[in-house]
């Protein structure tokens, strides 16, 4: 018997719409779980992916590979390789895994979301695999970490983080909840699926495995491109929804599903990925900067793919480009100086030839971010860390949840002025670190309304005591979990002060 | 927007040198009155051309020297740049919009 080429048959397979005649639209996609914009039912079912599979062929693939990815594993397992690894690379490798792993599992459920409430039966059977891809993302990333607990207890982080109020888990919460956890599946293929997996996700799932490979930790530089396939895939969801929704007449929703979220995710990737490129990869190993990454993966080859519907670059495009020189520098100093407050230890990476090359790819580095540093050197050759270290907290944003670095901005010569933005609503006062993440909570005030940022509940009295120890405590970091110079100030004994700068004061 | 050439194609780990390697060969051949960009970076590989990048099944099976079928491509198919349109015989990246 002749076998029929698949394109004979796919159709039929994944295609099963129907007319609704014993429930109304309204019952089988209540506009909470996925809302429709107003486009007719039957401009859904031309819903096409670009990207065609079946199920016997994922589930080949897929099978795929995991073996090739588990026998990575396995000789790793019996390797050295781990206790060999920087300094740098495990603060970039810890930090991932409690920032990733969980989140991945959680938009498992956003897939599941969409493989039931997607306006048509294409797009179902492809969410069906994204929430078998996010399963598996969730797991492999919980099971590698684990494999490693004896050797780096702090790996725990990766199962522990989304269960803690740590800060920046906070604001990885904040933000996943408003793209997946709570959100609609129409909304959710345009933010998750296109905005964020397209785009962002290639930042720190490709430019970190290149990294990887370089630095020898073929484990991870195995793990997360393997994972990027998946994704590679399923983000293919959101490109036949945004064109349903352009073709209605509805381009200037996708345009402001797309630009919130844009945002959103560049805040969360300017402190993971921005941190780990820069600063915690080591020099030798370095591939792209930041910012270069950037420039590469979102603001050409992404920004061309959107444009390709009839979009437009969002309209903070000026600020996202004045950012991309200097916040991720802000975040560092703070995230440094407040180093007891994350999970992983952090690296300073600013010894005398990573601030060269950090002069390099952003002038005017050493005179500006590199004064901060200058003290903190000398306070810990003077045999004073203990100023390195924080007594009181940061303001941070009512949108993001970062720290508002707005002083750090000003004082490098890159905004107009140190005040971060503020907004009273029904007797409430909101704190931003700019006019883009006050934005995106002028467009649903009513849905931030009842979350409080970190800041909010020391100051309203929910950390108790007020202090650090307490804050920590809140936020589930044992002393022994509270991060450390991952060097043990090495850094600050191979550098010569560059100027005398100002006291680090905490302007981060 | 700045003027930059619209480069399209796929992203494939390095992993699989011998796939990769099939990969490049057949754009040159499905691609042949324009320059091919190899950007090697280990982790991954970058191939691009501009605006519209097209790789044949045929072309594949050739250079790898067995059959493939265009799905199997997927667990070495990190991402790509442009859109992408897959079908039984050939894979095509492309953008539209010429501004």
């Amino acid at each position: 018997m002749p076998r029929l080429a698949r394109s004979e048959w796919y159709d039929l397979t994944r295609d099963m719409n129907w007319d609704l005649t014993y429930a109304t639209e309204e019952e089988v996609f209540p506009e909470l779980l996925s809302n429709g914009f107003g486009v007719p039912t039957h401009d859904w079912w031309t819903w096409d992916e670009p990207y065609k599979i079946t199920y016997a062929e994922y589930v080949h693939n897929q099978a795929g590979k995991d073996a090739g990815l588990f026998s990575v594993n396995n000789v790793v397992g019996r390797s050295k390789i781990f206790e060999n690894l920087d300094p740098g690379w495990l603060a970039a490798v810890t930090a991932h895994y409690g920032a990733i792993a969980v989140a991945e599992y959680q938009a498992g459920i956003g897939e599941a979301r969409m493989a039931r409430f997607g306006r048509a039966a294409a797009w179902r059977n492809m969410a069906t695999y994204g929430a078998l891809d996010e399963t598996r993302h969730g797991q492999l990333q919980t099971y590698f970490p684990y494999q490693a607990l004896n050797k780096e207890p702090r790996l725990d982080w990766a199962h522990k983080a989304y269960h803690t109020n740590e800060w920046g888990i906070i604001a990885s919460r904040h933000l996943f909840d408003d793209m997946f956890t709570a959100n609609d599946a129409v909304s959710m293929a345009i933010q998750l699926t296109f905005t964020f997996e397209t785009g962002f996700t290639n930042l720190q799932f490709l430019g970190m495995a290149a990294d990887a490979m370089k630095i020898g930790d073929i484990d991870f530089g195995s793990l997360i491109p393997s994972i990027q396939t998946d994704e590679a895939r399923h983000a293919q969801q959101g490109e036949p929804t945004l064109k349903i929704l352009v073709a209605a007449g509805k381009k200037d929703i996708a345009q402001a599903l797309f630009d919130k979220m844009f945002w959103r995710a560049w805040k969360v990737f300017a402190l993971l990925t921005g941190l780990s490129m820069d600063y915690y990869t080591p020099l030798a190993h370095r591939t792209h900067s930041f910012k270069e990454f950037m420039e590469e993966f979102i603001n050409t080859q992404f920004i061309d793919q959107f444009r390709d519907f009839g979009l437009e670059p969002p309209w903070y495009w000026d600020r996202l480009h004045n950012e991309m020189s200097w916040v991720h520098h802000a975040y560092h100093l703070g995230v440094y100086f407040w180093r007891p407050t994350v999970w992983w230890n952090p690296v300073a990476g600013v010894g005398p030839e990573e601030r060269a090359w950090l002069e390099e790819k952003y002038p005017g580095w050493n005179d500006s971010f590199g004064t901060y540093w200058d003290q903190m050197g000398a306070n810990i050759r003077a045999g004073h860390p203990e100023l390195t270290l924080p007594e009181t907290f940061p303001v941070v944003c009512n949108s993001c949840q970062l720290p508002v670095c707005t002083p750090a901005g000003y004082a490098a010569g890159y905004l107009d002025s140190p005040l971060p933005l503020q907004l009273t609503v029904d007797g409430r006062l909101y704190t931003f670190c700019s006019e883009p993440c006050q934005w995106v909570f002028e467009q649903t005030p009513e849905q931030f309304a009842g979350h409080t940022s970190i800041i909010d509940r020391l100051l309203g009295g929910v950390i108790q005591p007020p202090t650090i120890p307490g804050a920590l405590a809140y936020m589930g970091l044992s002393p022994e979990e509270c991060g450390q110079d991952g060097t043990d100030y090495d850094w600050a004994h191979a550098t010569a002060p560059v100027t005398a700068g100002p006291a680090a004061s905490g302007a981060a | 927007m700045d003027a930059h050439p619209k480069m399209v194609g796929p992203v494939v780990r390095g992993l699989d040198a011998n796939l990769a390697d099939a990969v490049i060969s057949a754009i040159e051949v499905d691609n042949p009155d324009v320059d091919v960009l190899v950007d090697d970076q280990g982790g991954y590989i970058r191939i691009a051309t501009p605006t519209r990048c097209r790789m044949t099944r045929a072309s594949l099976e050739d250079a790898l020297g067995r059959t493939f079928r265009l799905h199997q491509l997927e667990p070495q198919l990190a991402g790509f740049a442009g859109r992408m349109k897959l079908t039984d015989d050939e894979v095509v990246w492309f953008l539209e919009r010429k501004d």
